[in-house]
């Protein structure tokens, strides 16, 4: 496996890691996760 | 009544008032926060929290209420006040203190709220805001006297200046001591109902009384039922007597309160100058015009659309330019291989397509914070009022559909201050028609590129068509979905303030703005950015293998015409290779497999990549065709994503791209549902799967049909 093919195996790990925390993190809180969103507590 | 001072270190306190009198504006400041104000009622349709350090050093934790007119509640986010209040949310703390916030330009109306909120057994505090306005029309209001005669402490805070924020913590932190209720006089015949209802209810005199009173006029709150179970019979009598000597419990109840309200503003409020028309009186003899105003509305609508392209335009150039050098700079130090082609085809085409329409987004919301502030869209709403009703939507509808111009998601939320369910539920099912700013990088690409000669005003129309497609579609739809829905309930009047011109801060105004750039690009950097990473692999593998690859070029170059010259034999032969690598990749079996589909749309598989992409975030699309017509490409990157679009032909040579095809797609774009977050908000704001997968097929079979018509004709235009 070449260093370009390790690089780009790691940044798609990374991508789809943070598309699944954040769908379950939207899930457990409720929250629709958009940026423009009130729905979420301030702090 | 003395409350015992809370002995632990929080403290919990509530801000009350009239929708548009500074409540938010006021836990900003408190807080440090910044929740979304602006100068029009209903803004705030949840409660907010937030943490502030009082005078004395103990945490207060502030809770900022939807702006409600009485604690009965008419509508869901005045429900959310009055719940929170009176301590009936499981998810809320009672709050230990009440701040009644009171608008001074409209002191009287304000007091009828805090007549409640002193009710409430626990200590109050009067934040007087506005009084700037109040004394621009010769109001001055006496604080002591108010103070004296409303039995709590009263505070000026200016919302420009902050002034007054010191004198309020240091208020605050002593706060302990609840109002004893105001006294106003009952009709005798009423106060004698009062007094022999308590009698069927439990607890001390003057929460006896307290609750006859609220059951007599209609409260149906529900710290109530008990009482209510227990007054039972004798609650129906009493009200039948009272009616039976023309007196409505409710309205009398109200104009008691008035007495004792006007007697307050008598004692407290002195006009230095006889009230005249004010500025903002005769501006609304024009903004409100029933011709006028349309017409005024219109240009103002017109204007924001043409600075999109007249103003966005080259700064959008620039920005395009800059991932070009990027793309080329990095490319050019990394040797050929995946990481080179995820980077500058998937990061810098994918991500830098859509990070260009940043400056299309600012203006946006730049002009929709100014329109906010100064209070005109208070107006707009007032003016959509028939045009809303005659679709059988309300005119409360109004701030909600507008707010989804943005999102849809908040726009959704906004119908909470719709009392009537089926006017919220037909606004619900309408507010994703509106163009929301993810859709606005994909009307921006297509008109960029197919309509490329039309000149900034032919640009800022087809924009605007987009736009009012996704209007009328909404009033066609709520025509019908109202009429379905049938005429349940009652058809509830529009009451809507009109807030008092203000000449938009600056502040305010660049927050607006930061927040909504900020919010595109950190959407841009995070989402966008990782469903486009995935994309680019799905384009990118499975590799066509270097033998298919020979195959594909050397058939390619057996099928060229003898004429053709050197130059055309070597494009066409690399547009074969480059369309087989992509129809092998699993992004083309994807396509490939919808195509049959889409394609009576006049969409090819390249787009219906771009299409099934989009359901993740509407401006994936953009950034797919980045990277499809980024990894299709064959030798040198320098071709932008539009040259790509419009060189682009199908197998039998004609263009993939045209006219028809690319107004085929604005129309989906307008028209379908695609957002997944959107279908979660309704899930949850109608409290069922039924509405959201109805709204979501329903919106998609509209979209298709739209499309469909759409390309038939404008192939009879463009053919």
């Amino acid at each position: 496996m070449t260093g370009q093919t390790i690089a780009v195996v790691v940044i798609l790990l990374v991508a789809a890691g943070y598309l699944a925390i954040r769908t379950l993190r939207k899930r457990r809180k409720g929250a629709c996760g958009c940026e423009h969103c009130p729905a979420q507590d301030s702090k | 009544m003395i409350l015992a001072a809370p002995a632990l270190d929080t403290v919990t306190i509530a801000l009350a008032g009239n929708p548009n009198c500074g409540k938010t504006t006021l836990f900003n400041a408190l807080t440090g926060l910044r929740q979304k104000v602006a100068n029009y009622p209903g803004v705030t349709v949840e409660r907010k929290t937030g943490r502030c350090r009082l005078a004395d050093g103990r945490t207060a934790e502030i809770i900022d209420l939807p702006g409600t007119y009485s604690l009965i509640a008419t509508s869901p986010d005045e429900q959310v006040a009055m719940e929170v209040l009176r301590g009936l949310r499981i998810d809320t703390a009672l709050p230990q203190v009440v701040v009644a916030v009171v608008d001074a330009s409209n002191l009287a109306r304000n007091l009828y709220l805090t007549s409640h909120l002193l009710g409430l057994g626990r200590p109050v505090v009067v934040v007087l805001t506005m009084d700037d306005i109040a004394q621009g029309r010769g109001e001055l209001i006496d604080p002591q006297m108010l103070s004296l005669r409303l039995g709590v402490p009263v505070v000026r805070y200016s919302g420009r200046t902050g002034e007054g924020l010191d004198g309020l913590r240091a208020v605050l932190a002593e706060a302990a001591i609840a109002p004893t209720p105001p006294l106003w006089s009952l009709a005798p015949a009423m106060a004698a109902e009062v007094d022999g209802l308590a009698a069927f209810v439990a607890g001390d005199a003057e929460r006896r009384r307290n609750i006859a009173l609220r059951l007599l006029t209609g409260d149906q709150a529900s710290d109530l039922d008990g009482a209510r179970q227990e007054a039972g019979e004798q609650l129906v009598l009493s009200r039948e007597r009272l009616r039976g000597q023309g007196i409505e419990p409710m309205e009398a109840e109200i104009e008691a309160r008035y007495v004792w309200i006007d007697s307050i503003v008598a004692a407290c409020l002195t006009r230095g100058r006889p009230p005249t028309t004010s500025l903002s009186e005769r501006v609304d003899a024009i903004l409100v015009h029933k011709f006028w105003g349309l017409v005024l509305f219109a240009v103002i609508m017109g204007a924001l659309f043409i600075s999109l392209f007249v103003v966005a335009d080259p700064i959008m150039g620039w920005i395009g330019d800059g991932f070009d050098w990027l793309g080329a700079a990095i490319g050019g130090t990394l040797a050929e291989g995946p990481l080179r082609s995820l980077i500058t085809d998937g990061l810098i085409k994918g991500v830098g397509g859509v990070m260009v329409f940043v400056p299309q987004i600012a203006l946006l919301f730049g002009f929709l914070a100014l329109l906010e502030d100064s209070g005109y869209l208070a107006r707009a709403a007032f003016l959509m009022d028939k045009l809303l009703a005659s679709v059988g939507l309300h005119g409360r509808s109004f701030i909600p559909l507008l707010s989804s111009f943005a999102c849809a998601i908040p726009g959704i939320m906004a119908t909470r201050t719709i009392a009537s369910p089926r006017e919220r539920l037909a606004t619900i099912l309408v507010a994703p028609f509106m163009s929301c700013a993810a859709r606005l990088p994909v009307y921006g690409l297509l008109i960029a590129t197919f309509f490329v000669n039309w000149g900034p005003l032919g640009k800022a129309g087809i924009l605007l068509s987009c736009y009012l497609l996704g209007i009328a579609a909404a009033a066609a739809v709520a025509f019908i979905a109202t009429r379905l829905l049938g005429r349940h309930g009652q058809v509830t009047p529009f009451i809507l303030e009109m807030p008092t011109y203000q000449v938009p801060q600056l502040g305010s105004f660049v927050r607006a703005v930061w927040f909504n750039t900020w919010a595109f690009l950190r959407r841009a950097g995070t989402i966008i950015v990782s469903i486009t990473v995935l994309l680019w692999a799905l384009a990118y593998y499975p590799q066509l293998p270097a033998e298919r690859v020979e195959e594909v070029r050397a058939a390619a170059l057996v099928a060229q015409p003898a004429a053709a010259t050197e130059d055309e034999r070597s494009l066409a032969v690399d547009q074969a290779e480059s369309s087989a690598r992509l129809a092998h990749s699993a992004a083309g079996v994807i396509g490939k497999t919808i195509e049959p589909v889409i394609a009576p749309l006049g969409f090819d598989w390249k787009m219906g990549v771009g299409l099934v992409g989009a359901f993740a975030a509407r401006e994936v699309f953009v950034s797919t065709l980045g990277v499809v017509y980024g990894v299709g490409e064959v030798g040198d990157d320098d071709t932008s994503l539009q040259q790509a679009m419009v060189a682009d032909r199908r197998s039998d040579g004609r263009p993939v791209w045209t006219t028809a095809v690319a107004i085929s797609l604005l129309v989906w774009f307008v028209l379908a549902m695609q957002c997944m977050s959107t279908v979660a908000i309704v899930r949850r704001e109608t409290g069922g799967w039924t509405w959201p997968i109805a709204q979501l097929v329903g919106m998609n079979v509209i979209a298709w049909i739209g499309s469909f018509a759409a390309y038939r004709i404008a192939l009879l235009v463009w053919p």
